[in-house]
């Protein structure tokens, strides 16, 4: 969890950054910061968040071994489990 | 040639190692129910830091290490061997006494009625001598404390007489000569030995509640009729500091909870509107789905520790929605 400390109050900023600045301000209002203040955190909350290093993606373990018994790239794999192509049907 | 079975019965050679140990004078004890496994006696700084790191554990915890303050009167109160003899004089022991200590050491109203929660229990402990050594026994590789039976008095008026102010008496009765004699282990300590500390059972108490929203204080329990010692003032700030190390779940009851649905926290502050009170804000999506009993527990001791909060276990708490 991201904690963002601001005037002594702590706040969880990957909940926060999910909200709006609307929610935010009325979520936490009843600490002892200004609207001004509670934009500033909500604001500091979102760039906390988005600059924080994401991880990365899970590639699902999938082998191949084509039929002449070699295992199959990733581009090859790619190309085979790319969903198909469904063309629209042509108007009449 | 000598006709004997003694070294197939299991005799040692007596020979000495120069600057062979030996126990000095009492300084402290230290309760200790758990064990120091190989790996953590590698070398005397391993070894010190995991002592260290183990009296940061939670009281719950199995290696917890409690330090009992420092020993400023010994007397040593061991059962005298029981012996027999014979009409020509022959006088043998027959059975071995056990040691047994009484410890003297300064300790108030508060402190007493938390040692007197070990009176007439059986523990083991790890003895502290003033030359820095620090003496257990082993079982397998484990290193561990001594079996031993603990009471604890005081709290009398004095009489002007001595010393009795605030003295606390404790003993130690060993229970087992196996271990305290024949197989007796030392560490030495060249760091500084108060740096393993005692912990304050920090209680954290509901106290009131607007939606979701919720206050709690944070009072020591002691004997003092009029107050409860506030912790919040000194370490409010930097407890909510530590809002990442907080657990909130609920459940549909008081027993539930604890292991129920977790509950986010959004936001927590000390002080809020000068209550002088802890600040839980809950996540208002996750609270209205949030069952009838809600639980909080906050950091470990040593997560506390981190972040400048010392000497402190804040206890969890649960209440009512």
């Amino acid at each position: 969890m991201n904690t963002l400390v601001f005037e002594g109050v702590a706040f969880n900023a990957d909940l926060a950054a999910k909200i709006s600045e609307a929610q935010f301000l009325k979520e936490h209002g009843h600490h002892d910061l200004s609207d001004e203040q509670l934009k500033q955190v909500h604001a500091l909350a979102m760039n906390t968040v988005k600059s924080a290093p994401k991880e990365a993606p899970v590639k699902p373990d999938i082998k191949l071994i084509k039929e002449d018994g070699k295992v199959a790239d990733e581009k090859e794999l790619a190309a085979l489990t790319a969903k198909p192509v469904v063309k629209p049907a042509e108007q009449k | 040639m000598a006709l004997s079975l003694c070294g197939s019965a299991g005799a040692a050679n007596v020979g000495e190692l120069a600057c062979d140990v030996a126990k000095g004078v009492a300084k402290k004890i230290f309760i200790f129910n758990g064990t120091f496994q190989s790996s953590d006696y590698t070398d005397e700084n391993t070894f010190f830091a995991a002592f260290v790191a183990n009296a940061l554990l939670s009281k719950t915890a199995s290696n917890k290490v409690l330090p009992i303050k420092e020993i400023q009167d010994v007397a040593d109160n061991s059962e005298a061997d029981k012996t027999g003899s014979l009409g020509l004089g022959f006088s043998q022991r027959l059975v071995e006494g056990r040691p047994k200590y009484t410890f003297k050491f300064f300790a108030g109203a508060d402190l007493l009625k938390r040692y007197r929660t070990y009176d007439n229990k059986t523990v083991r402990v790890l003895e502290y001598d003033a030359n820095g050594v620090l003496w257990g026994t082993k079982s397998g590789t484990n290193f561990q404390g001594y079996q031993a039976k603990l009471t604890f008095s005081g709290g009398k008026l004095a009489t002007g007489q001595n010393v009795e102010e605030g003295v606390v008496t404790m003993t130690v009765s060993i229970l087992s000569n196996s271990e305290y004699l024949n197989n007796s282990y030392y560490v030495q300590i060249d760091e500084n030995i108060e740096d393993a500390i005692s912990l304050l059972d920090s209680p954290l108490a509901y106290v009131s509640k607007a939606s979701n929203v919720y206050k709690y204080s944070v009072l020591i329990p002691g004997a003092s009729l009029i107050s409860t010692y506030n912790v919040l003032p000194d370490y409010g700030t930097a407890i909510a500091a530590l809002m990442a190390n907080f657990t909130a779940k609920s459940g549909a009851s008081a027993a539930a909870a604890p292991t129920g649905t977790a509950l986010a926290i959004t936001a927590m502050a000390y002080n809020t509107g000068g209550d002088g009170l802890l600040t839980v804000t809950y996540d208002p999506t996750a609270f209205a789905a949030a069952g009838a009993f809600i639980y909080l527990a906050g950091p470990t001791p040593l997560q506390l520790n981190t972040g400048s909060v010392v000497g402190i276990e804040l206890l969890s708490v649960v209440h009512a929605k």
